[in-house]
């Protein structure tokens, strides 16, 4: 029987020190969970409320320390087997029993008449020390742990979801740095198809001038044949698509990449765009420089096409200004409220449906383009 | 000596029958004092000197009657004045004729000489007087005229104080203070408790007819046992803990006192937490059984500041302070 109190009593004592250990830990996560919920909980409200917040940046702000204090804590404060023995006791109102029983085996002493007196009436008290301590229930979360880890993931959610600041500010149109943040995650297009786009929408308002122009020579001559028309039939209706744009617009389907016209100088410095084209706002960072991409004929010269340029409302969407290397583009309606079937007017009377699936901002872009192309007067030199 | 043999469980059961014997006994003449009769009984198992204080007419005197006529000790009293002497308490020389009629100096023992000793208002003896009684009680012996006569063992003395009559009384100084293992303060009877004292000592003394229970040799043998009572090491670092809790100067020390308690006080505090434990019928000291000794150990062994006693403030109540912060935190 002393056997076995020797082998048990340093067992349970070990078993009751860990117990110790982790409660002791417990009892210390309030002012690291306080500190969690307070960073998490105040950055996901000002994240959805107010200001965009770098999340990963916040998620470390807020895990880093807690988990610092935790473990210097786990360390410092790792109780003694002693400590733990004396735990034992209090918890099995042995009134010292368990903890003179256990200095007694731990230290193998020789033991006294009166220590082997002791060690009897503990091995006796044994198997219910056992029983007590085996049948200990584990230590659950108060109410305030569980408060807090409930507050610390909604401050987690907060902090995940996108923002509602940013798309209030891309909505004003106001918020350089909304948009820019929304820039980051929106999608990258490749320029040069961007560029054949604008170049085909070019074409389409070259043909319809002539067109019109040749509708309103057969005007005066009607028993001329038509001409303009790929048909020979149909002239253009109002309303209607244009035989060559649908063409072009069914190619543009096919292509999604082609689809985004907001352009852009790829590669170039964006300040020094901006420079070059000194006739727009300033911090332009979006041009058309068709000759320089393409090298197709056009029927505008250099300077006229530098003429045309956006302003900085819908700029910035379409550029990367920290990079210089991506055309974007987003999925905010333009001020314009044009939808995608919205009609664009160019020439004199000509109409031009544009592709269904161009975004807002490429449509205002093409829009200001034919508003361009429909004041320029070839007569003059 | 009991102690040096092999112990068995019966002896222990024996001795802590023999223990509660002798407080029922001591119960069944004093009223309402259940607390007092334990913690003297404790000290006078333990071995040490006991400072009673309390108002006059609470029983004091009774108690330490009652206390000699249930053990069987040959009991002295000593009623203190300014004019008291030394040799009152000592002895002295006298000089005597034998039947031969030689004449030779004989010394002629004084009450000190007797096993139990109650020194009743030892506060109003002259510091002379009370160096002489202390000494006494620290060495268990006199010397007089370059001859040591040892005083009877066991030995204790028992001395009262009354804590409103200051006037014409000289104050035991800390160091003779420190020499009584504990000061217990006698309180009040509740209503109840005078009523039953009336029922059982309205025209009688019922000290005086007190029979013992318990000799001097069965005394001696609860004593030794009392000793062989175990305490841990983690109860003796807890004691040195409550110990350094009361003085200003240690990390964790109260600043309401000047002086901590002494070592003898840790001494004290250890003795009578065994016999406490073995009151309790236990084979090893608690960390309760320091918790319920360490205010009548301590209480006489510190000292306030002068800013706390001029706020009025009672070393009881700090010293239970510290004792409940000292025990939460085990």
């Amino acid at each position: 029987m002393s056997e076995t109190l020797f082998k048990t009593l340093p067992r349970l004592v070990r078993r009751q020190q860990r117990r110790l250990w982790s409660a002791q830990l417990l009892a210390r996560t309030a002012l690291p969970l306080g500190w969690l919920v307070i960073i998490l909980f105040s950055s996901g409200l000002i994240h959805q409320g107010w200001l965009q917040l770098n999340s990963p940046l916040f998620f470390t702000l807020a895990l880093l320390p807690p988990a610092l204090y935790l473990s210097v804590t786990a360390i410092r404060q790792m109780p003694t087997t002693a400590e733990g023995a004396t735990a034992a006791d209090t918890q099995l109102k042995a009134h010292a029993l368990f903890l003179s029983a256990w200095e007694i085996t731990a230290f193998r002493q020789i033991p006294s008449s009166t220590q082997k007196l002791l060690l009897a009436r503990a091995a006796a008290e044994l198997p219910r020390w056992q029983e007590q301590l085996r049948s200990k229930p584990k230590q659950r979360p108060g109410p305030s742990l569980l408060l807090g880890i409930t507050l610390a993931i909604l401050g987690s959610f907060l902090l995940l979801l996108p923002g509602k600041v940013t798309q209030k500010a891309l909505e004003s149109g106001s918020s350089d740095d909304a948009k820019q943040q929304l820039s980051k995650d929106s999608e990258t297009i490749d320029p040069v198809a961007a560029i054949n786009e604008v170049l085909l929408a070019e074409k389409k308002a070259v043909t319809l001038q002539a067109a019109t122009q040749r509708a309103k020579a057969e005007g005066a001559h009607p028993e001329e044949e038509q001409t303009g028309s790929p048909s020979g039939k149909h002239p253009p209706e109002e309303g209607s698509e244009s035989p060559m744009a649908h063409g072009a617009n069914e190619k543009n389907r096919e292509n999604p990449a082609a689809r985004n016209i907001v352009v852009s100088e790829v590669g170039e410095n964006p300040g020094e765009s901006a420079e070059r084209h000194s006739g727009t706002a300033s911090g332009l960072d979006a041009s058309v420089t068709t000759d320089q991409t393409t090298g197709q004929a056009a029927p505008f010269t250099q300077q006229r096409y530098q003429d045309i340029s956006l302003d900085s409302d819908h700029k910035s969407q379409a550029f990367n200004r920290h990079t210089g290397q991506h055309l974007t583009t987003t999925h905010q309606p333009s001020e314009t409220g044009l939808s995608s079937a919205d009609r664009v007017t160019t020439g004199n009377a000509a109409e031009q449906t544009l592709s269904t699936s161009m975004t807002p901002d490429q449509r205002v872009l093409v829009d200001r383009y034919f508003k361009q192309l429909s004041q320029f007067d070839e007569s003059k030199p | 000596m009991k102690a040096s043999r092999e112990l068995t469980e019966s002896d222990f059961q024996d001795a802590h029958d023999d223990l509660r014997s002798l407080k029922q006994a001591l119960e069944s003449t004093i009223v309402g004092q259940e607390g007092l009769i334990d913690r003297l009984l404790i000290a006078f198992i333990s071995g040490g000197h006991i400072l009673l204080e309390g108002l006059p007419g609470l029983g004091k005197t009774h108690l330490a009657k009652a206390l000699a006529g249930a053990t069987g000790l040959k009991f002295s009293r000593v009623q203190c004045t300014p004019d008291l002497m030394p040799a009152d308490i000592t002895g002295s020389e006298i000089l005597i004729r034998d039947p031969q009629g030689e004449q030779r100096l004989d010394f002629q023992r004084g009450p000190i000489f007797a096993p139990l000793v109650l020194v009743d208002e030892v506060n109003r003896a002259t510091p002379k007087t009370q160096a002489a009684l202390l000494e006494a009680m620290q060495e268990h012996q006199v010397t007089h005229a370059g001859i040591t006569h040892p005083l009877p063992s066991p030995f204790w003395v028992m001395a009262t104080q009354n804590p409103i009559e200051i006037e014409g009384t000289y104050p035991l100084p800390e160091a003779q203070l420190d020499r009584f293992l504990v000061k217990l303060n006698v309180e009040f009877p509740s209503e109840a408790a005078l009523l039953s004292m009336l029922d059982i000592s309205l025209d009688d003394e019922p000290s005086e007819h007190l029979q013992p229970v318990l000799d001097l040799e069965r005394l001696v043998s609860i004593m030794a046992t009392g000793r062989e009572i175990v305490i841990a090491d983690r109860i003796k670092q807890a004691a040195v803990t409550l110990l350094l809790a009361t003085h200003p100067d240690t990390s964790g020390g109260t600043s309401h006192f000047r002086y901590g308690a002494s070592p003898r006080g840790l001494q004290a505090l250890l003795k009578t937490a065994r016999i406490h434990a073995l009151l309790q019928g236990r084979l090893q000291v608690d960390f309760d059984d320091l918790a319920r000794m360490a205010l009548p150990v301590l209480r006489h062994r510190v000292l306030l500041t002068i800013e706390s006693e001029l706020d009025g403030i009672n070393s009881d109540s700090i010293l239970r302070q510290i004792i409940q912060e000292w025990r939460s935190r085990i």
